[in-house]
């Protein structure tokens, strides 16, 4: 065969083969390092409050422990719960069981308490069916004067990976950044969203700032802000950016700040779930399509 | 709990009414036929309240106190705290109620 020919005849091959590599490079969730260590983690994770307290129903923890399974499946690995969620710290650790995922989650909880510290965080491991947390919180800045020095001594001791704070709703900002500052901490949780912007003023910098890993929580305002934003048609622009819906269209939002690490949205349903990870897929809005995003949510 | 002013009731809601309701229905599956011994210490209760007999205070605050024991030991300490820690200080009031109408 002439080279000619040859040629010709390779050049269907090879734009199949551009396809497909475009195909792999959407199909990869989007991850970012954690500062501290440069370990990456998959942008969009799983929250568990409300969604996973659903006490001894066995159908119910059955369904929690499938909405895990295309957690991990569709690339996902951080987890976030908490004493204060009720049952999810155990429905989480018979999803874990159940799937024998204990190694590859990354585990994230919290210490919600004004005294035993130790003792709670004990019985949360219990629950986790986990050798150890890879992410312990001072949920709400609860007794943090007491909490984060057992926690970085644990850390210290190899008993835990990471060490974070957390708070919501824009609650105590000044005393987290305060705490930001003084202290050496690898995560802070905080609320932020396509209305929810105050974490940008001087947290998200910080963070950025100071080499502080990010967590989101409450991306949807707690599916209030979802509910809104469904009474309108998704924006055609939103194409541009591979978002298919809704939800992609406020995660993609929230993972695409510089200073985000990880969103964790918390949901109890399959279909929710599988939109929730799409948006750690495809394009990523740059700073003039997040201003575009949010000055659009605001209008609606 | 600082910012007290900032948090609404929801805020303190842990679970969804979906779970809620299940509970009620697992605890009304799991507990029959307890129901209708339920519904015949009600209408004892009735009848003493109605009779004026001499004692039946007594009896009447007695099986009450048994309905508040067994609510708060039945549904909020073995079934309600699972899905809301605060239940577990429910079961403590309901026992301490019925402490108050034994005594």
């Amino acid at each position: 065969m002439k080279r000619r020919t040859l040629l010709l005849h390779l050049l269907p091959t090879l734009g199949a083969v551009r396809v497909y590599a475009q195909n792999v490079a959407l199909s990869k969730p989007l991850s970012k390092p954690i500062p501290s260590s440069g370990e990456q983690i998959p942008v969009i994770g799983l929250g568990s409050w409300i969604t996973f307290n659903v006490g001894n129903d066995r159908p119910a923890r059955a369904h929690c422990a499938e909405v895990m399974r295309h957690f991990f499946d569709a690339g996902g690995r951080l987890i976030d719960s908490s004493p204060m969620y009720g049952s999810s710290q155990g429905v989480i650790g018979d999803g874990l069981q159940q799937l024998s995922a204990q190694r590859h989650v990354f585990s994230a909880d919290k210490v919600w308490t004004a005294s035993a510290g130790a003792a709670q965080i004990e019985a949360s491991r219990q629950l986790w069916r986990v050798p150890r947390f890879d992410l312990l919180q001072v949920h709400n800045l609860l007794a943090w004067q007491e909490q984060l020095p057992l926690l970085q001594a644990m850390k210290a001791a190899g008993r835990l990976r990471y060490v974070g704070i957390t708070t919501s709703e824009g609650r105590r900002h000044r005393e987290m950044e305060q705490i930001m500052r003084d202290h050496r901490i690898d995560f802070v949780q905080l609320s932020y969203n396509l209305l929810d912007r105050e974490a940008e003023e001087r947290l998200l910098p910080l963070a950025r700032e100071r080499g502080i890993a990010v967590l989101v929580n409450r991306p949807f305002r707690q599916g209030a802000l979802l509910h809104q934003l469904q009474r309108h048609p998704l924006p055609a622009w939103a194409s541009e950016i591979d978002c298919a819906n809704w939800a992609q269209f406020a995660l993609k939002f929230v993972v695409s700040h510089p200073a985000v690490t990880c969103a964790i949205p918390a949901t109890g349903h399959v279909a929710h779930l599988r939109e929730n990870m799409g948006a750690a897929l495809g394009r990523m809005p740059d700073e003039a399509f997040r201003r575009r995003m949010a000055a659009h949510a605001l209008a609606l | 709990m600082s910012e007290w002013w900032t948090y609404r009731l929801s805020d303190f809601l842990m679970f969804s009414p979906r779970t809620y309701w299940r509970l009620v229905e697992l605890y009304n599956h799991d507990v029959w036929p307890a129901q209708l011994a339920g519904l015949a210490v009600g209408f004892a209760a009735l009848w003493l309240a109605a009779s004026r007999r001499a004692g039946a205070g007594r009896v009447l605050a007695a099986l009450l106190a048994v309905a508040w024991l067994w609510v708060g030991w039945a549904f909020h300490w073995q079934r309600y705290a699972t899905i809301n820690w605060a239940a577990q200080y429910f079961a403590v009031a309901y026992a301490i109620q019925a402490g108050l109408l034994l005594g």
